[in-house]
């Protein structure tokens, strides 16, 4: 078994087993723990965590082939919908200690894993349980970002990434926005959703660099790749 | 003179109207305290900070204040103080704040280097969100949803464990099974008597009352077809009987607890379709609060997604009711007019909730009132000559 770098992406690794079997990974910030049960292996005393896609969307999208991955060692990133921190941690650890992630989640359920399991042990990792449609409610502890990730499953989710962006997100940053083609609308067809998306955010000022959709790993599902305000 | 007041991580903070910094009043440098003061705050409780700032600033001439917390507002406003809510601008020193928390943060002396004060910001914000998870999980209404998911776990363990023990005590003596149909009885009889054998006439008495059906069994007993099980075999059957039999006592205390629960909780709204149907509702809907924003067409088709959603998709005919269907006002009604019985009840069910929901008096006697009399006028509808006669035509 033996570790690669990833030959774009800073932060990120290919795990390859015996039978020539690849596996994303990322390394381990707090080395000796797992988050969602995922395997940890070492080399050369660095600790690696595989990334599974079909937990993943950031996984998925890097599966995916995507060209380019605005997202490296120091960016400070807003994570909207931060969930149980399963993708977040993997943000975290390509972030390293000088980056730092800021987690918005709206369920107290979730945050509770959130808190407990992984924000309790990564510095760089700042819990918000707060709506985030609502960024003026947390326009106090997150500063201005370089990145902002939005996975958050509603039906105006381009509009609250942009107005997440236009208080957080600095000129030129970088933003990932996963559309989850059943939350918008469940009977219109997934491509019209993902374009009227598309839409909300060239309005408001970003300009699209990558559309890909996530199958096999999540179906009707697309991540955009967009820069801010350029 | 206006003052804005600004609740910041650090402590509390006071600007002119243009953005220039007033007045300050730190925190003691200490996460779990700076949280338990934000989570006070939220709660209606502003820090001790706040009030000796406010004190300091209407001596100095200050009369109105903007403050960033309703509840903050609202007490200022009963206190005699003039105030209201409004967002942050980010503009002068709060702009500068905002882009570079950790630089101001060292400026003021808050803390030595930035490195520090994003410790201070993480061991805060872990402490502030456990506060939070706290204050929602002791919603009364999460007991509700928790216990009605509980209710209908159990009804479908105790089925299928009932359905086990028939198949596996039938080995010994089928024909009970087919004699006995209520379950709690069938349980009783397996395990207080266990091995046909047993049976008789005077034991039977004791959990059937019909004397033929004692007779029946009595002499099922003696012919059985069924297999001679060994003491140590029924034993096994025999105690699980007697889990069974104490998962449904439980399940009738858990059902009365959840239906108390639900009359405290939304006393209107139980009014109208009893406490079952209330905490089945609330438990759908997710919050008392969730079910009092939905729309009367929402609560309507409460529980019946799958054929809403078949309905959207396909553009076939959209389901009557969902969960609604469980009172007998609805199901017992002739079908032709379901649709309209569930409509109203519907409607009268949103008003309910959110009286429930938003502390208000109750009238859930007068709202069933009210229904009652447009069910009146919809089964006169139904019933008049002129409506049998178009039926009849079409």
């Amino acid at each position: 078994m033996k570790v690669e770098a990833h030959e774009r992406f800073e932060g990120i690794y290919w795990v390859i087993f015996e039978n020539g079997t690849r596996f994303l990974a990322t390394e381990n910030l707090t080395p000796g723990r797992n988050v969602y049960g995922e395997k940890l292996v070492v080399q050369d005393s660095k600790e690696y965590r595989l990334w599974d896609p079909y937990r993943s969307k950031l996984g998925a999208l890097i599966m995916k082939g995507v060209r380019r991955l605005p997202l490296k060692t120091g960016d400070r990133v807003l994570y909207l919908g931060a969930a149980s921190g399963t993708t977040a941690s993997h943000v975290s650890d390509i972030v390293g200690p000088e980056g730092r992630v800021y987690c918005v989640e709206f369920s107290p359920r979730s945050m509770r894993d959130l808190v407990n399991n992984v924000c309790e042990y990564r510095a760089n990792m700042i819990p918000i349980l707060e709506d985030a449609r609502f960024p003026e409610k947390y326009r106090s502890i997150v500063g201005i970002v370089g990145v902002i990730y939005c996975d958050i499953a509603q039906p105006e989710q381009a509009r609250v990434l942009a107005d997440n962006a236009d208080m957080f997100l600095r000129k030129g940053g970088a933003s990932f926005l996963a559309i989850k083609a059943r939350s918008i609308d469940v009977t219109k067809k997934p491509t019209m959703i993902f374009e009227d998306e598309v839409e909300v955010l060239r309005e408001r000022g970003f300009k699209i660099q990558e559309c890909l959709y996530l199958e096999p790993y999540d179906r009707d599902h697309m991540m955009v790749v967009a820069r801010f305000g350029a | 003179m206006d003052a804005r007041l600004l609740h910041l991580p650090m402590g509390v903070f006071a600007f002119k109207p243009d953005g220039t910094l007033l007045a300050k009043s730190l925190y003691p440098m200490d996460p779990e305290g700076a949280a338990a003061r934000i989570g006070g705050l939220e709660s209606g409780y502003p820090p001790e900070e706040t009030m000796a700032l406010i004190r300091e600033l209407r001596g100095k001439g200050y009369k109105n204040f903007i403050v960033d917390s309703e509840a903050l507002a609202r007490s200022l406003k009963k206190a005699g103080i003039k105030a209201t809510y409004a967002k942050a601008e980010a503009q002068g020193w709060l702009q500068s704040f905002f882009e570079n928390p950790g630089r101001m943060a060292v400026e003021l002396g808050f803390v030595e280097k930035e490195g520090d004060y994003h410790a201070f910001v993480h061991r805060l914000s872990i402490a502030l969100t456990r506060f939070r998870i706290k204050k929602a999980s002791e919603r009364k209404d999460s007991l509700l949803v928790q216990g009605v998911a509980a209710l209908e776990e159990i009804d479908r363990v105790a089925n299928l464990l009932l359905s086990r023990i028939r198949e596996w005590y039938g080995l010994h003596f089928p024909e009970v099974g087919k004699l006995i149909e209520n379950p709690e009885t069938y349980l009783k009889i397996v395990a207080n008597l266990g091995h046909r054998k047993e049976f008789s006439p005077e034991k039977l008495r004791g959990f059937i009352s019909s004397e033929a059906r004692v007779e029946e069994l009595n002499k099922a007993s003696k012919e059985s077809i069924g297999a001679d099980l060994a003491e140590e075999d029924l034993v096994q059957i025999r105690k699980m009987a007697e889990v069974v039999l104490g998962l449904m006592g439980f399940r009738d205390s858990l059902e009365s607890y959840i239906s108390h629960m639900a009359e405290e909780l939304a006393p209107n709204t139980s009014a109208l379709v009893g406490p079952i149907i209330c905490a089945k509702l609330i438990a759908k809907a997710g919050s008392l609060e969730k079910l009092s924003r939905m729309p009367s067409s929402t609560i309507q088709v409460l529980g019946a997604e799958k054929a809403l959603f078949r309905s959207l998709r396909t553009g076939a005919r959209p389901p009557k009711h969902g969960i609604i269907f469980q009172h007998p006002l609805v199901h017992q009604s002739p079908k032709a007019i379901r649709g309209k019985i569930a409509r109203n009840l519907a409607g009268k069910l949103a008003i309910a909730s959110r009286i429930d929901a938003y502390g208000g008096v109750y009238m859930g006697e007068k709202l069933r009132e009210d229904l009652e009399k447009r069910l009146e006028d919809i089964k006169k509808g139904y019933g008049s000559a002129k409506a049998r006669e178009r039926r009849r035509g079409a």
